[in-house]
């Protein structure tokens, strides 16, 4: 009998797991399905899951705009957008920035980390001053940010979001690598340091390659944040540089309000290395986003 | 053990006083680290702290460091602004009313999550995509599925049998929903995950035992699994708790703080105040208050968190 | 006596792998039985099927005359404890003990009154307000012992209780466990891979291996009369020598001869004529400075020192054969003279690995008395 009531619970359990993914991929598939819709398809009622004529028009908008007023002038009803710069740039800007940031971010995060890890540097609790960059609301920060920056003429360009952006990351870098470096008994350096190798010598050769999954996983995990942010971009710029998230703002046209199609295109493309990098690193996203605290 | 292995730091004395220079070697390693956190948090809070005391604005004209200096009076006027004081209750509701929902839904589908079945990794993966999309695009999403025109006004259009084409961003009673929908949709995932871990990590023993002496699935949970669970509970609340009360990508895409004021967060509050009204000096005496407080609360409930990290 | 649990037939199987085939014993009441085995022989297998923690594939759990293949393991009547004890970490010693009871709806004064004895009677009073997390191994043991204890369970199953602990604490536990079995008349079942310890506290043995039992016994059974190899292999420390011999048969006697020995024993028994093996236990092997008849010349090749005996290792042939002596009694690379004396030792049917039983089994007939 027991077995019979099993049966039943079974099936409603795996119910709310299937109503669950659901709910979790339905506003990514509307988002990509929208990136797909023809003009008149992206507000019509009732609502167009799939569009029966899917159009490319959106994604010309986003980085051919050239061949998309072409296009929109030879189809009737296609609309035909001008924007001054195709998002090329909004990837470029982006990648440049992320890619930057991240490397740095890294590379002052296992420095900083080894020397926390094997010389206790700074006492027991100095690392949680790090984890104190997190606890400030962003928005806090960069109105004397921007004062900051002008002072030193940093508003509106690479070096600046790029100095932003590992800032903000540090706290992950040197909390995540940490917990990597302390799974290393430090007795391998200090069996390599009685070969006659200096103690970072020891630390680059033999530690960091045993970890270099996790520090990998690390980097992708700070990229996926440097580009997924939105607020620092959008304050401490002012037209010049443009981040994909900025981008997606653009695409607002005065007459007609927010042009959903591109604007579910360029985020359909946006998204797409975040979410990819995201899955590879899966393991260790629980680790990531609890500083270390948690591991599987 | 550790007392009959070599130490760092005796090692490396030998090498540390060889290379003695003007900076010890280790705290050379962290200095980029620590510059650059202090470029970008010590400096511009020493800025915070001298601009709250003035009542400067750009559009003044004189440089930020000669402006009229009024005290405290910035802070008085912000704990009489009814518009401040309603962002900070707003801020917290939403913070509160996340949390809870992310907690409950989080931790039921994770006990859904305990045994193995064949298509279970396929599942764990739908279900933490969300927390993986660039969070301004997911609010783009929400904008379109919320349209007065979108598919969740044709769903309940379905439901109740008639036409609804309800404005839900553009209605002051409504509009924090769909933000605060956006915001439990993309990070239960993350809840979720944490909370399996959690749970993966149990010792199982423990539950077999209290099996064995006849406890009930539900005494089980309440009585062992879940004091088990508190430190990873903690974390998750904590981290996701900090994070919720910076909210910005969803209010700004879906309302900035709109109609009106009436979804106007902190972070939107601070965001106008200094880029629509351009008031400097009232928004870093707003952002000293915020820091102030945030971080007396993180350093007060993390000291018993950093006990049993140890 | 009544059967308290009785096994009939029990199997597992884990894919094709037989993990636990044909099993069946019978525990009887009050009784402290012990499974012993190597690791893999599906001793824990077995615990976690009687427990109610493993389905079987086949085969029937009785328990009090009733068949609990189909119950859920808080119908059984079972007691467990883990090997790594379980005790319930973030609860004290005192909500540990009260949890059984709890479960069984008792009142909490009765609760405490029963908590409160069971504590003393197993030096647990000091512990009560501690937390289960704050123990050390020892304490933990006697928590999750008490645990189970305190709800009476008909059957009592223990999973190596003893491997997690320093083995000065091991002696002391082992008398006091049994102290408290035999106090209760509590019915065990003991598994364990230490066959030391299973010779020391069982009434009965049951000795596994590869998922089948080989001989249930009590311990001087199962050590003086083992019915085949791998049971005079497994229990007896140090281990029984085991020597390749030759089977004459001599009209209605057979004549076994060692290589090198010669004609060692002679004796009334079923075994065809050829190679086999006999078994002889170290204290069986007779070593001395002098020549005697029956011995051959050896060397010592080395010793193994337990304090009051050594273990001489002594040449023979391409093997080394184990002999104790008193302490002090020769050095390595000594020559000495080896011998054996017959009167335990064991007839081994090479092929079949059984010990077949052997009359009068001595040099001399005229020894035996």
């Amino acid at each position: 009998m027991t077995s019979r009531f099993a049966f039943i619970g079974l099936w409603l359990r795996r119910a709310a797991v299937i109503a669950a993914m659901l709910i979790g991929l339905f506003p990514i598939f509307w988002l990509v399905s929208t990136s797909f819709k023809p003009y008149d398809e992206w507000q019509h009622w009732p609502p167009v899951w799939v569009s029966s004529s899917p159009t490319l028009q959106n994604y010309r908008i986003v980085f051919a705009p050239q061949a998309a007023q072409t296009f929109a002038a030879k189809q009737k009803g296609s609309i035909d957008y001008k924007v001054s710069a195709s998002a090329w740039k909004a990837f470029r800007d982006s990648a440049i920035i992320s890619v930057c940031a991240t490397l740095l971010s890294i590379i002052f995060g296992t420095l900083a980390a080894y020397s926390i890890v094997r010389y206790r540097t700074g006492g027991r609790n100095y690392a949680f001053q790090f984890l104190m960059v997190r606890m400030f609301p962003p928005i806090a920060v960069v109105v004397p940010m921007l004062v900051f920056f002008s002072l030193l003429r940093l508003i509106d360009t690479f070096p600046g979001l790029i100095l932003a952006y590992t800032a903000f990351t540090l706290p992950f870098s040197i909390w995540m690598i940490r917990s990597f470096i302390e799974e290393v008994p430090e007795e391998l350096e200090g069996a390599a340091m009685i070969y006659g190798m200096r103690p970072l010598q020891a630390f680059l050769r033999v530690t960091l390659p045993l970890i270099r999954g996790g520090v990998l996983a690390t980097a992708l995990f700070v990229f996926i944040l440097n580009w997924s942010e939105f607020l620092f971009a959008l304050t401490l710029t002012t037209g010049g540089i443009v981040t994909v998230t900025l981008q997606v703002a653009n695409y607002v046209s005065a007459s007609s309000g927010k042009l959903y199609g591109v604007q579910a295109a360029m985020g359909t493309i946006s998204t797409i290395p975040v979410i990819i990098f995201g899955y590879l690193i899966q393991r260790h996203l629980v680790r990531g986003l609890t500083f270390g605290a948690i591991k599987r | 053990m550790a007392d009959e292995t070599v130490k760092m730091e005796d090692v490396d004395m030998i090498s540390r006083r060889r290379a003695k220079r003007w900076i010890p070697f280790n705290v050379a390693l962290v200095l980029p680290a620590q510059l650059t956190v202090m470029a970008v948090v010590l400096i511009p809070t020493l800025i915070i702290l001298w601009l709250s005391i003035t009542d400067w604005q750009p559009t003044q004209g004189i440089p930020w460091f000669k402006a009229y200096v009024v005290g405290l009076d910035n802070f008085r006027e912000l704990l009489h602004d009814h518009r401040f004081t309603a962002a900070v209750l707003r801020t917290l509701f939403v913070v509160i009313v996340c949390m809870a929902a992310e907690f409950v839904l989080a931790m039921s589908l994770a006990l859904l999550f305990l045994d193995e079945w064949p298509w279970r990794k396929i599942a764990v993966s739908a279900i933490i995509l969300p927390m993986m999309v660039v969070p301004v695009d997911a609010a783009n999403a929400f904008f379109m599925l919320f349209g007065d025109r979108g598919p969740i006004n044709y769903a309940i259009s379905l439901i109740i049998g008639r036409s609804f084409e309800f404005g839900w961003l553009e209605n002051p009673n409504w509009a924090l929903l769909p933000i605060m929908l956006a915001e439990i949709w993309q990070w239960t995932p993350l809840m979720f995950l944490l909370i399996l871990t959690g749970l993966m990590n149990l010792p199982e023993n423990q539950v077999r035992a209290a099996y064995v002496l006849g406890a009930s699935r539900t005494k089980i949970f309440f009585k062992i699994m879940l004091p088990l669970l508190t430190p990873v509970i903690i974390i998750a609340l904590l981290i996701r708790g900090i994070e919720t009360f910076k909210i910005f990508d969803p209010v700004y895409i879906l309302t900035h703080g709109g109609p009106g004021s009436s979804t106007e967060t902190i972070s939107m509050f601070m965001y106008d105040s200094a880029f629509e009204f351009f008031r400097m000096g009232y928004v870093a005496a707003a952002g000293l208050l915020v820091l102030v407080v945030v971080v007396s609360i993180c350093v007060a409930l993390a000291r018993p968190l950093r006990e049993h990290h140890r | 006596m009544e059967a308290k649990l009785e096994l009939k037939e029990l199997t597992k199987r884990f894919g094709t792998v037989g993990a636990v085939s044909g099993l069946s014993l019978i525990a009887r009441e009050g009784e402290f039985l012990s499974l012993v085995g190597p690791s893999g022989c599906g001793k824990s297998t077995t615990l976690a099927m009687i427990a109610g923690l493993l389905q079987a594939d086949g085969g029937d759990i009785v328990i009090d005359k009733r068949v609990v293949n189909d119950l859920p393991a808080q119908q059984r009547g079972v007691g467990l404890v883990f090997q790594d004890y379980a005790v319930f970490t973030s609860l004290s010693v005192e909500a540990n003990l009260a949890f059984g009871l709890e479960v069984r709806g008792v009142s909490r004064v009765a609760r405490k009154k029963l908590v409160k004895a069971l504590a003393e009677q197993l030096n647990l009073t000091s512990l009560l307000k501690r937390r289960g997390g704050s123990l050390n191994m020892s304490e933990m043991q006697r928590v999750a012992l008490a645990r189970v204890l305190i709800v009476e369970p008909k059957l009592l199953l223990l999973d190596e209780p003893m491997s997690n602990l320093d083995a000065s604490v091991r002696a002391s536990l082992r008398g006091e466990l049994r102290q408290i079995q035999r106090a209760r008349g509590q019915t065990v079942f003991y598994v364990t891979h230490d066959q030391a310890e299973a010779l020391s506290m069982s009434d009965r043995i049951a000795v596994m291996r590869g998922g089948k039992l080989l001989q249930i016994g009590t311990p001087e059974e199962i050590y003086q009369r083992p019915s085949n190899r791998f049971v005079a292999e497994f229990i007896g420390d140090p281990p029984i020598n085991v020597i390749a011999c030759d089977v004459r048969r001599d009209g209605g006697s057979i004549a076994v001869d060692v290589p090198g020995f010669g004609n060692v024993a002679v004796g009334r028994g079923i075994i065809d004529e050829g190679r086999h093996l006999i078994g002889v236990r170290p204290h069986d092997v007779i070593v001395g400075h002098a020549s005697t008849p029956g011995a051959i010349q050896t060397t010592v090749r080395f010793i193994e020192n337990f304090g009051a005996e050594h273990v001489l290792h002594l040449e023979y042939l391409n093997e080394l054969i184990r002999a104790t002596t008193v302490p002090g009694f020769a050095h390595v690379g000594a020559n000495v003279y080896m011998g054996f004396d017959m009167t335990h030792a064991h007839l081994i049917e090479a092929g079949t690995d059984r010990i077949v039983p052997i009359d009068a089994l001595s040099p001399n007939a005229k020894d035996r008395h």
